[in-house]
């Protein structure tokens, strides 16, 4: 959460010479983060600040001052600090008074305290309050609602009040809420409650606060308000989280209670809101503060020993100074020998719990710019073979120098991306992300079509995950290639395919056979091992289109490369231009060729015109040089076996 | 004899001085100087001479040689510079048509190859995963709201008795936990980079994203170490005058935590509008929770570790000075963003 604090208001609390950059540039060293100091039209300085969600004790100005109390010491700066007034021994805190009955559940709210304001006069707040207000982004109403705002905002505890006449009968209920029970907040809207949120009702039976997000309309402070409740209460976090979120009613308050506040915060804001309100408004108090607070805080100490510490920071830090950082801190600290034991203050109780949170404390203090840095000597752990990375990057490699470009599409997609293996989110953000995607297909083909104002080839291709459905498991995570290529030949997309495998050194055979979303007999699935690894061909909508799967690549059979002595035999290279009949697979041609002779070494297409297409073929022999009478025999055989089994001629 | 030789020297004078072209002058010079040129056949005919003559006229014609060649030498330094043949080496070649890999997988090499120096193993783990990786066993409580419906995104699937709900992890941390059960004793050093998805979308957020995960258990580790790995990439990776910062922030899964910022190269940590202070924020790490190293039954007396998870765009963003004003560009498809990168 992020929070505003007038250098001024900071002042009240925190006596230091440090200028406004400098307490912001070491805090952030050591403690919160100070985002920006901005300077404002009167000469005051205000620091926005990020509290994380373990240290909601610092989100106020008493809590800044604390933290920059024991900071600014470590840079040399005299700092001091005024504490809060807890102690007044003129109001008594009991579990029952006269002047409201209540009934509470402790479950819900661990410590319940108010007191009543009687002979209020409502009216504007003095300018000074008024104007902290504002630097701190909030709006002023009145002299009552401004003062429970300001204390928040001083100390870190929502404080709530309630017009006393509106509440019926002087009765609180404060339990969970039904379902559909209905409410109307201060700030006008109004909200059906899920139910299980934490509310009061009064002796009516109705509603007069969400508890801890916002206070009901209906028991709202106003200009006639005569006699006013003090309402200063540690809610159950979760509670207070789940209504706020689904409500997404955001409130100060609730940000704080979310977070888990101290029970030991509340005595000192109630008795600074009374404080506050009788002079802004010449209430008078009444002397009995209800306080229900079954459970009150238990002291709460760590041991540990200056060995852990150094095991942890990776150097010594002198026991002197241990006991300073933590004492500036608020912590108490009892040495024996070597060993030391920590008393945590009630409002770091939450978040300290082990020695390395002691350690922490320390370090942050000490200075994390002050540690040495040292890469770790040690052992390096043994390597995993077989992990994909390699390869996937030698893919890469090969696709974008045969001019592919990569891409990353989402993996969260519609319903109409995926098949009925896919996996449903439960929470998605909309219609469009429900899934994740069984296929990179649809996504590919929406990235060629993003571009189709080109004219040019275009071939795209990612590589990445899709997940398929397991019965009570995982799904599994099948990292798949694919591609796709638009304004290109069949052959050229083919070629690519080819180059791929081959740089892979893949040993594979292709069969025809039709699939999805492919014309009909224009697909071809790629096996090695008798293993489907792969498929490709064109798509209905004119793309050239192929898939991989990574893991059966890695799997399947390699060509094993082996050294070839360079020939000392050339071989005799010849073109052959033959008349194909319709309807002939090239492919088959080329293989029934190969298989003729051993002495054809190697055969490739070249140009294609009408229904004659030109082969080169090499005719070679390791042991000798072939003559031209016996490369003869070999297209002879060639030709004649051709001629009768698909019926093709040589071109005259 | 001499007189010929006089003549042929003085006819190849007027030849040669006329010449305007290289060739014409190749041809002349073919035609003296060749296998049967008219010079070469002087010299064959020297052996019927007498010793006086063959002295005599020897040395007449060595001058002549020498006279010509110079000229022809002169000549075609002359005509190189007027007649050569016409050749524009200005014309714009014709490029391969190379494609592009994507900025993301750009990213992620440069990141794997600082650390691979380092000795850190690059892993992969689930992105579909069980609560228990993702949270639990990471020390998260059962009520951290991390671990609602509004920031992580759950799979409607049954949930596991062991290890809880499915979820897309929002995290690449989960990877510590498989990575402990796997190796089962340190020393453990990975780099584990991978999709994550969190619930949130907006000019800075996509809730598809990547994120890189040090993660270092073995005896004596110490936040020592953890300041000289960090300090080790910025240098790397950022540059040789970079440097690091930790200041506190807080993790579920680490104690003590961090926030990481590295040195402004712009201003060179005096600030400046680009920065913070001198510094650029790059994101989280912290020392690894007992709890966390207990759950992976490692014996946090005997170890300790350090984990550093940052977002990829973020961090090479930061590096590239792309200045992207959406981070959703980076997922277009578009060739003309595409090309950029």
């Amino acid at each position: 959460m992020d929070i505003k604090i007038p250098n001024s208001w900071l002042n009240k609390f925190l006596k230091t010479n440090a200028t406004p950059q400098k307490i912001a540039k070491y805090l952030s060293l050591c403690g919160p983060s100070i985002e920006k100091v901005e300077k404002t039209k009167d000469g005051d300085f205000i620091y926005s600040i990020e509290i994380t969600t373990n240290r909601v004790d610092t989100a106020s100005v008493y809590g800044i001052a604390r933290e920059a109390f024991a900071i600014l010491p470590r840079f040399k700066i005299n700092s001091k600090l005024d504490k809060l007034n807890t102690e007044n021994s003129s109001f008594k805190f009991l579990n029952n008074v006269n002047y409201l009955n209540v009934t509470i559940d402790d479950n819900l709210c661990s410590r319940f305290s108010a007191v009543l304001i009687k002979n209020v006069k409502v009216k504007d707040s003095p300018e000074e309050i008024k104007s902290l207000l504002e630097k701190v982004g909030v709006k002023p109403i009145n002299n009552i609602v401004d003062a429970s705002n300001f204390i928040m905002h001083e100390i870190g505890q929502p404080v709530h009040t309630f017009d006393y006449d509106k509440i019926k009968n002087s009765k609180m209920i404060l339990r969970e809420s039904k379902k559909g029970e209905s409410i109307i907040t201060l700030d006008g809207k109004t909200f059906k409650l899920p139910g299980k949120d934490i509310v009061i009702e009064d002796g009516e039976g109705k509603l007069i606060d969400l508890c801890g997000i916002m206070g009901a309309k209906n028991s709202e402070i106003d200009e006639n308000t005569k006699n006013c409740l003090v309402f200063v209460q540690t809610y159950n976090k979760n509670k207070i989280r789940q209504t706020s979120m689904s409500l997404a009613q955001r409130s100060e308050a609730a940000v704080l209670f979310e977070k888990g506040l101290d029970e030991e915060l509340v005595k000192p804001a109630i008795l600074s809101a009374i404080f506050l309100i009788e002079k802004l408004s010449n209430g008078k108090a009444e002397k009995e503060i209800i306080d229900i607070y079954k459970k009150p805080y238990i002291e709460k100490f760590i041991s540990t020993d200056t060995r852990a510490l150094e095991k942890i920071i990776g150097i010594g830090i002198e026991k002197i100074d241990i006991t300073n950082y933590l004492k500036a801190l608020g912590f108490e600290v009892f040495w024996n020998k070597d060993n030391l034991k920590v008393k945590i203050p009630s409002f770091r109780a939450n978040d300290i719990n082990i020695p390395e949170d002691i350690a922490e404390e320390i370090a942050r203090i000490y200075g994390y710019q002050n540690i040495p840095s040292e890469i770790m000597s040690g052992k390096i752990p043994n390597p995993i073979i077989n992990n994909s990375f390699e390869i996937e990057n030698k893919i890469k490699n090969i696709l974008v120098s045969l001019g592919s470009y990569e891409v990353y599409n989402t993996s969260l997609v519609s319903r109409d991306y995926v098949d009925d293996k896919a996996i449903l989110i439960k929470n998605p953000l909309g219609e469009d992300s429900k899934y994740l995607r069984t296929s990179l297909k649809k996504s590919l083909v929406e990235s060629i079509d993003i571009n189709s104002q080109d004219k040019f080839q275009i071939h795209m291709f990612e590589i990445a995950n899709i997940y398929i459905k397991r019965l009570n498991d995982l799904p599994e995570e099948r990292l798949m290639l694919s591609g796709a290529i638009k304004n290109s030949s069949y052959r050229e997309s083919k070629g690519i395919i080819q180059t791929l495998l081959n740089e892979l050194y893949i040993n594979y055979i292709e069969i025809i056979e039709d699939g999805k979303g492919y014309w009909p007999n224009q697909r071809l699935i790629v096996k090695s091992n008798s293993k489907t690894i792969g498929e490709y061909g064109n798509l209905e909508n004119g793309l050239f289109y192929y898939e991989f799967s990574i893991d059966n690549l890695i799997n399947s059979k390699k060509i094993i490369k082996k050294y070839h002595s360079i020939d000392k035999f050339p071989p005799q290279i010849e073109d052959l231009t033959l008349v194909i009949p319709d309807k002939t697979y090239i492919g088959d041609v080329i293989h029934s060729i190969k298989d003729i002779s051993k002495l054809i070494n190697n055969i490739e297409l070249g140009d294609i015109f009408e229904n004659s297409y030109t082969f080169r073929i090499w005719y070679k022999d390791i042991n000798k040089t072939l003559t031209d009478l016996e490369v003869k025999k070999v297209r002879e055989e060639i030709i004649r076996f051709l001629k009768s089994k698909f019926g093709i001629v040589v071109k005259s | 004899m001499k007189e010929d030789i006089i003549n042929l020297k003085n006819q190849a004078i007027a030849q040669i001085s006329e010449i305007d072209d290289l060739k014409e002058l190749e041809i002349v010079r073919i035609d003296l100087f060749g296998r049967y040129g008219k010079i070469t056949n002087l010299t064959k005919d020297l052996k019927n001479l007498s010793i006086d003559e063959k002295k005599h006229i020897g040395i007449l014609i060595n001058e002549v040689k020498t006279t010509l060649n110079k000229l022809i030498a002169s000549k075609k330094n002359n005509l190189n510079n007027l007649a050569r043949e016409w050749f524009d080496p200005t014309i714009p070649g014709i490029q391969s048509k190379l494609g592009k890999e994507h900025i993301i997988t750009k990213a992620i090499n440069e990141i794997e190859d600082v650390f691979k120096r380092i000795g850190f193993e690059r892993r992969r783990y689930p992105e579909v995963e069980w609560d228990y990786f993702a949270f639990k066993g990471l020390n998260f409580p059962e009520n951290h709201p991390a671990r609602d419906d509004w920031e992580t995104f759950f799979i409607d699937a049954p949930e596991s008795n062991k290890y809880g709900p499915m979820l897309l992890t929002p995290h690449t941390s989960s990877g510590q936990i498989r990575e402990m059960l796997r190796a089962k004793n340190p020393p453990i050093r990975m780099i584990n980079i991978a999709k994550c998805h969190r619930r949130q979308i907006d000019v800075s957020h996509v809730s598809m994203f990547h994120q890189f995960e040090g993660f270092v258990v073995d005896s004596n580790i110490s936040i020592v170490n953890l300041r000289g790995t960090l300090d080790y990439f910025a240098k790397t990776f950022f540059g040789e005058k970079r440097e690091i910062r930790l200041r506190p922030y807080h993790f579920q899964f680490t104690e003590p935590s961090f926030e990481v910022d590295v040195s402004c190269n712009v201003c060179n940590k005096k600030g400046c509008s680009l920065c913070k202070g001198g510094w650029l924020e790059l994101g989280g790490a912290g020392m690894v929770h007992p709890n966390v190293l207990k759950s992976c039954n490692i014996d946090p007396k005997k170890y300790s570790g350090f984990a550093f998870g940052w977002g990829v765009e973020r961090t090479y963003m930061m590096k590239s000075n792309l200045s992207l004003p959406d981070i959703r560009l980076l997922y277009s498809s578009d060739l003309k963003i595409l090309k950029q990168f």
